[in-house]
């Protein structure tokens, strides 16, 4: 092959989700509008490129599947099958069996497991009576499944002496293969004869030597020799190496050796065992033995194969090791980038020769950031990429649960960094699959309440002071206050009596074990709650909320930080220390009121402000004459920082803490300053909800205070 | 050269007694001429004491000859390339092995 098999395969797999991801677009659109040509005619496009392009791979499981499907969406772009929502309910799983292949091929397994082709099978079952001829051609799918051409393999045959005397002939198993194939040569070693007087006539001295051609795999060669192999030794070792070795060049990925010559056939997975074994006993003895080597040892494997088989398995680590780190830019977005990088340059040369060195400094900053920001922006995907494969979730839910729910998308437009995005996925689609299940009622309900019976599912995104918003709102029942309280008080979470905000009720359903669905349906209430959400989202540095009002609909809204990798801060000092607040959550700086010292709240023009002296909870010592207040907010939420000092907006790159002070909840992260000091990032929201709590504890032994003040 | 007729089978179930019956006469002789007109049934150990002969013919610097093979013997020789005389058969001029499994 010409080209690179690896990287070409890589191509092709990432080529592969996308055109699996727009089939599934246009099927569900489809849907919609059984009679769009354009959406016709772009998922049978679809098709026909994947099982062109799986073919080029020597896929033969997807160009047989593929095949089928496309035959069918043919007959639909030429009117002689029409698009129901049957059609579409068999087309979509056919989708998912692909990708599901597809992510084996990613993962190196080429060849579909039994339960797979089961799976094929049934789906291929289901399509059959769309097709407008009858049942689909299944001789399309056992042509290809089966292995190409015939292979000339060598058997060489020593049969153990005991064979004769155990009803074991050799002669007859000879000629059971000519039911495999060809038998192009035989020769008798009868070397090992004794002379005559030492001759026993039951005892077996002959051996064999055959050549085989046939298509049959060699596992089945193999088992023709099953009730010898015990005191015999078999070996059948292909004839051609040269075209074993050019399969297994062109085999997908593969992390074992073993699995690679298993794979191309030129082992068995009996002999890999037995060489396992021998490997195992002679590691006791001599140390580590390759397997390779053990291979060609014990003859099972011809080393040119094995070599074949070996520099695969090098090429292999050496692309996983690249794979994960591709990512697919917009060609714009790196042109600017690398324009930036010139402008750099030529400004960097610039401060050697001119005069006005701080007006060329200036000028290098101002592209550093550009750059900065720049790069940042190469990370950055649209999140309507991952919206939309919601209408599959939400379809299929609906389905399953009985219920009709029209999904909106809006802000697929915002962009937030592709790692969050991927990682972000699972939590949203947690909380639409509960939307639909717990918040939406069923139609006939709905209708009792004077709603259409029809729900609507909102997913919403918008940028949000440096933080990208995601919100799943429904129009259902809402969250039900007093059966999350009476939840609560029963699980212990809160006192019986205590009087809490609806903020706080709707904040207890993220509670570990909480969940108030009264019946476990097969979608949520598995025991993986809200919980697990939030830590996901926490985990991104994120936070969650919930807006609800009884029988209108509830809104969950996420809010994460637009990248992990850099934020800007807002530096503080605090006694001899320094401190970064997220710039995103500062709203302003006071001065600190003389004559507030002593209390614990502010007036900010008519408000009441609750503060934290930052040095009195991280135990520093403070008390600059003039002390500031940075006013931050976290969900509607604003307090006061006390600190010693303002530095100003710092560009902060993230570095992680040890895990020595993973526990530390108020700090969630550090950065170096330019001077080499480390400062700590504050982590705004445990801060404020930490000290509350601590607030909360003293105040209790006194009398229960309200002070949770907005919101 | 002594002359010999085997009959019957030439099987694992005879191969004790017809193995002294074929190598007997050669330790005498050296050479010996073996008719296989008689033989209903071959199977390895019977192949395997012809070869034998053969073996201790040539290393007592004799022969061994093997003639007028029954059709179950040429079927039996069949399957490993070796005609009614034991000679190979050279790929391209297949012998019947359409027989009986």
């Amino acid at each position: 092959m010409s080209f690179d098999a690896d990287e070409a395969l890589d191509i092709f797999i990432t080529e592969a989700r996308e055109l699996l991801e727009s089939l599934e677009e246009g099927l569900l659109a489809l849907e919609g509008d059984p009679d769009d040509a354009e959406t016709i005619n772009g998922i049978f496009r679809s098709a026909h490129t994947l099982k062109g392009s799986s073919g080029l791979f020597g896929l033969h499981h997807l160009v047989g599947f593929a095949h089928v499907v496309e035959t069918l969406l043919g007959h639909v772009r030429e009117g002689e099958v029409r698009v129901t929502a049957e059609l579409i309910s068999v087309l979509l799983p056919c989708a998912d069996h692909i990708t599901r292949y597809v992510d084996a091929v990613a993962e190196g397994r080429i060849e579909p497991s039994p339960a797979e082709k089961a799976e094929a099978d049934a789906l291929l079952a289901r399509l059959a009576p769309f097709e407008p001829g009858g049942p689909a051609a299944p001789a399309e799918k056992a042509e290809a499944e089966t292995p190409p051409g015939p292979r000339d393999w060598l058997l060489q045959l020593r049969f153990g002496p005991d064979c004769l005397r155990n009803g074991m002939d050799p002669l007859s198993l000879l000629r059971h293969l000519t039911t495999l194939g060809e038998v192009t040569r035989v020769a008798v070693d009868d070397s090992a004869l004794p002379e005559a007087s030492e001759l026993d006539p039951e005892t077996n001295y002959l051996a064999f030597e055959a050549d085989l051609r046939t298509e049959a795999p060699k596992s089945e060669i193999e088992a023709v020799f099953d009730f010898v192999r015990d005191d015999s030794d078999i070996r059948i070792v292909p004839h051609d190496h040269q075209a074993f070795a050019a399969y297994i060049e062109q085999m997908p990925d593969r992390d074992r050796l073993g699995d690679v010559l298993q794979e191309s056939g030129a082992v068995t997975p009996g002999e890999i065992d037995e060489a396992l074994r021998i490997q195992r006993t002679r590691s006791r003895d001599e140390g580590p033995v390759p397997i390779g080597q053990v291979l060609v040892e014990r003859g099972m494997a011809p080393p040119a194969v094995v070599e074949a088989a070996l520099s695969k398995q090098r090429r292999t680590a050496d692309t996983r090791a690249s794979d994960t780190q591709t990512i697919r830019i917009d060609a714009g977005r790196l042109d600017r980038l690398i324009d930036l990088v010139g402008e750099l340059v030529i400004a960097q040369a610039g401060i050697s020769v001119t005069e006005q060195l701080s007006e060329a400094q200036g000028e290098v900053t101002r592209l550093i950031d550009e750059v900065r920001h720049s790069a940042l922006a190469l990370r950055m995907v649209p999140i309507g990429m991952t919206l939309r494969r919601f209408e599959r979730v939400v379809r299929d839910v609906c389905v399953d649960l009985g219920k009709e729910v029209r999904l909106t998308i809006t802000g697929g437009d915002a962009e937030m960094d592709k790692a969050l995005v991927e990682r972000i996925s699972d939590p949203l689609t947690h909380l639409v699959r509960n939307s639909l299940d717990h918040g939406i009622e069923s139609p006939g309900d709905r209708v009792a309440a004077g709603k259409p019976a029809q729900g609507e599912l909102r997913l919403n995104a918008y940028h949000d002071a440096g933080n990208i918003v995601i919100e799943v709102s429904d129009d259902g029942k809402g969250l039900d206050r007093d059966r999350i309280l009476a939840k609560a008080v029963d699980r212990g979470l809160v006192p019986a009596g205590a009087t809490l905000s609806d903020h706080e009720v709707y904040d207890l359903i993220f509670e570990p074990g909480f969940s108030t669905a009264e019946t476990v349906s097969n979608l949520s209430g598995r025991g993986v709650g809200m919980d697990v959400v939030r830590r996901n989202v926490a985990a991104l540095r994120g936070s969650i909320e919930v807006e609800s009002v009884r029988g209108q609909g509830a809104t969950i809204r996420i809010r994460l930080p637009l990248t992990l990798a850099i934020i800007d801060g807002f530096l503080v000092g605090v006694g001899g220390s320094s401190f970064i607040v997220p710039l995103d959550r500062v709203t302003e700086c006071v001065e600190f009121p003389a004559d507030d010292r002593e209390r614990d709240h502010m007036n900010l023009r008519g408000e009441v402000l609750p503060f934290i002296r930052l040095g009195q909870l991280f135990g520093l010592d403070g008390g600059a004459r003039r002390q500031s207040v940075v006013v931050v907010e976290q969900s509607g939420q604003r307090t006061g920082l006390v600190v010693d000092a303002l530095l100003g907006e710092f560009q902060t790159v993230i570095k992680p803490l040890g895990p020595l002070f993973s526990s530390l909840k108020c700090v969630s992260g550090s950065t170096i300053l330019g001077n080499g000091d480390v400062a700590l990032i504050l982590d705004v929201g445990p801060l404020v909800a930490e000290y509350s709590d601590l607030e909360k504890a003293r105040h209790s032994r006194h009398r229960a205070v309200p002070q949770r003040v907005g919101a | 050269m002594s002359d010999l007729d085997l009959d019957g089978e030439l099987t694992i179930y005879t191969a004790a007694e017809q193995a002294p019956r074929v190598l007997g006469p050669l330790e005498r002789t050296a050479s010996i001429r073996v008719g296989l007109a008689g033989v209903t049934e071959m199977d390895t150990a019977g192949l395997q004491i012809l070869l034998a002969a053969r073996r201790e013919a040539e290393r007592l610097g004799g022969t061994a000859e093997f003639r007028g093979a029954s059709e179950p013997v040429r079927e039996a020789l069949a399957i490993v390339h070796l005609d009614g005389a034991l000679r190979p058969v050279e790929h391209g001029e297949p012998r019947s092995t359409q027989g009986p499994a």
